[in-house]
């Protein structure tokens, strides 16, 4: 039986040999695989893409970085402590400036009171809110997907507008105090003008180190701009300028610290994420 | 899941390297004794500290390219951490989300909520226990639901109760997500952790599930009730825990076979693991 089996598969297999050889085609030539691969390409892509473990994304639980919204957090942060500390000192030097000459010299310094004292002020509240001392808080408060050079800065720019708003306030109820006193000679611009130009000066140059060296060297650079500046005061004091000359090299001051404040921001967007397309 | 590779940096007098390691997503323990590593290997994985050498990959993104992107996804909870003690726990909580860019008032009320931090709420931090300020120091990290959650000595300052809250919620809040506990009370953890990360002089020595590092131990763990002249004869090496009974002392020791009638052999514990996985590296095997 098997034996006959076997001669009916070779019979049928030498029948079928002629049309078979006919039937089975060429195998693919290179170009013609090459050329399925190609057109198959997009779906390979696809599959791949498929496969791909996704990336992590941006969390969608966090808004993207805002200096106004770090502002208003470093405001609240620090706020009583400082508006407390600020609001001593420009009451003490609003009562102890006499309203009839407020833009007087102090003890021979150049400078009236004001220019020197809020300087000194903005320095100290810039360290005592620059960091925390502790080393486990200070780690939570780095983990942020702020840059953290944005964070710093919002905490300086806080501060600088702190005491700036308490020391406009302050010239306000000067000049108020001297129009009501006899004899007063109280010129508001000249006086805002003197003051506000060295504080961001001093400001400004302590945001734009802080970028560039951290901290210490920040509150270095501002105290350097300070000193600068008392040592230039009383240059012009010894040259009795007229008060047009003065107010311009004041007016010169305030445009280069407010330029320090803006390079500082610009500083600190360099290293600020391109939020929503690092989102997508 | 963070893949770490080629990993090196110097902390003081030791060198951490770390050839490759994977954490997966689930609750992975981080064990090791005092100066193994475990704190500036956490401290490079909550991108506080970049490695000198070696990359460390976030769901396949480096922290050095998408710093901001990452950390908006990390949480960190330090061992020793000293909350602002003049701030009311809400305020607290409110200016550390913000601090996040979570500005929604939701997930503080519900991490309050569910930490049971809401008779705090308006009370300064300074004036609460240690085991309520540990607990605000978890529901920080928490804020932003990160993806990455790391927690070094989590149970520090808790109570039993605490401790047994807090590993429930991390074994829940880790279900697809990297959640990485440093520890060093280890049986606390066995129900809950799903990987060990076992840190040795600066190097990992195990990386992988729970169940194998306690599986592949080098000895074997005995129990067993015995006199007190017998305890007295035990080298001081082989005995893990004891406990005085009625009758003697209640022994868990280590040894290759059964030191006597009255011991049987136990299950090993992750702290057994990790005396057993001690011993076999220090060479002093018996």
């Amino acid at each position: 039986m098997d034996h006959l089996s076997d001669k009916e598969l070779q019979r049928l297999e030498d029948e079928l040999k002629g049309p078979l050889t006919t039937a089975v085609r060429q195998p693919p030539s290179t170009q013609e695989t090459a050329f399925l691969i190609s057109s198959l390409q997009d779906e390979f892509d696809l599959l791949k893409a498929g496969a791909a473990p996704a990336k992590l994304d941006f969390n969608p639980q966090v808004d993207p970085p805002s200096l106004k919204q770090l502002l208003l957090n470093q405001f609240r942060l620090n706020q009583k402590m400082i508006l407390l500390a600020s609001s001593a000192v420009f009451i003490m030097l609003v009562l102890l400036i006499d309203p009839r000459y407020p833009m007087d010299q102090l003890g021979g310094i150049p400078g009236g009171i004001f220019p020197l004292i809020t300087p000194v002020l903005l320095m100290m509240s810039m360290l005592f809110s620059s960091r925390t001392w502790d080393r486990g808080m200070r780690a939570v408060e780095t983990i942020t997907p702020y840059p953290p050079s944005l964070v710093l800065y919002s905490r300086l720019l806080s501060v600088t507008v702190i005491i700036m708003s308490l020391g406009m306030i302050s010239t306000l109820v000067l000049g108020i105090r001297s129009t009501y006193t006899e004899g007063s000679y109280f010129l508001m611009g000249p006086f805002l003008l003197e003051w506000m130009s060295v504080l961001l000066l001093t400001g400004g140059a302590a945001m734009y180190m802080m970028f560039k060296k951290g901290i210490i060297s920040a509150m270095c650079a501002a105290v350097l701009a300070y000193v600068v500046w008392i040592f230039f005061q009383g240059e012009l004091q010894y040259q009795q300028l007229p008060l047009v000359m003065k107010m311009s090299i004041d007016t010169v001051v305030l445009v280069v610290g407010a330029l320090l404040v803006i390079t500082a921001y610009a500083q600190s967007l360099k290293n600020r994420p391109a939020s929503r397309e690092t989102r997508s | 899941m963070i893949s770490i590779q080629n990993l090196a940096r110097q902390a003081g007098t030791y060198r951490l390297e770390v050839e490759q390691a994977t954490l997966h997503s689930g609750l992975n323990l981080i064990v090791g004794s005092n100066g193994a590593g475990k704190t500036t290997l956490m401290e490079m994985l909550t991108t506080l500290r970049m490695p000198d050498a070696g990359t460390i990959r976030y769901k396949g993104r480096q922290a050095a390219e998408h710093l901001p992107l990452v950390r908006s996804q990390i949480g960190y909870v330090p061992s020793d951490i000293e909350l602002y003690g003049d701030m009311k726990t809400e305020k607290l909580l409110r200016y550390l989300a913000e601090l996040k860019g979570v500005y929604s008032g939701e997930a503080i009320n519900r991490l309050i909520n569910d930490f049971r931090l809401d008779p705090h709420r308006r009370t300064k931090v300074k004036k609460l226990s240690q085991g309520v300020q540990r607990r605000i120091a978890v529901v920080q990290a928490l804020l932003a639901s990160p993806s990455f959650l790391f927690l070094d000595e989590p149970l520090n300052g808790m109570d039993a109760e605490e401790r047994r809250f807090l590993i429930s919620y991390l074994t829940r809040y880790a279900k697809d997500r990297v959640v990485v506990v440093a520890a060093h009370e280890l049986n606390e953890w066995e129900m809950a952790a799903d990987y060990v990360i076992w840190l040795h002089r600066g190097n990992i020595r195990y990386n992988g599930p729970v169940r194998t590092w306690q599986l592949a131990v080098p000895s074997k763990v005995w129990e067993g009730e015995i006199s007190l002249q017998a305890f007295h004869q035990i080298p001081e090496r082989q005995l893990i825990h004891f406990q005085m009974s009625s009758v003697g002392v209640r022994v868990r020791r280590m040894g290759e076979s059964a030191p006597g009638p009255e011991y049987k052999e136990k299950d090993p514990t992750l702290e057994d693991a990790f005396f057993l996985h001690m011993d076999d590296m220090e060479g002093e095997r018996f």
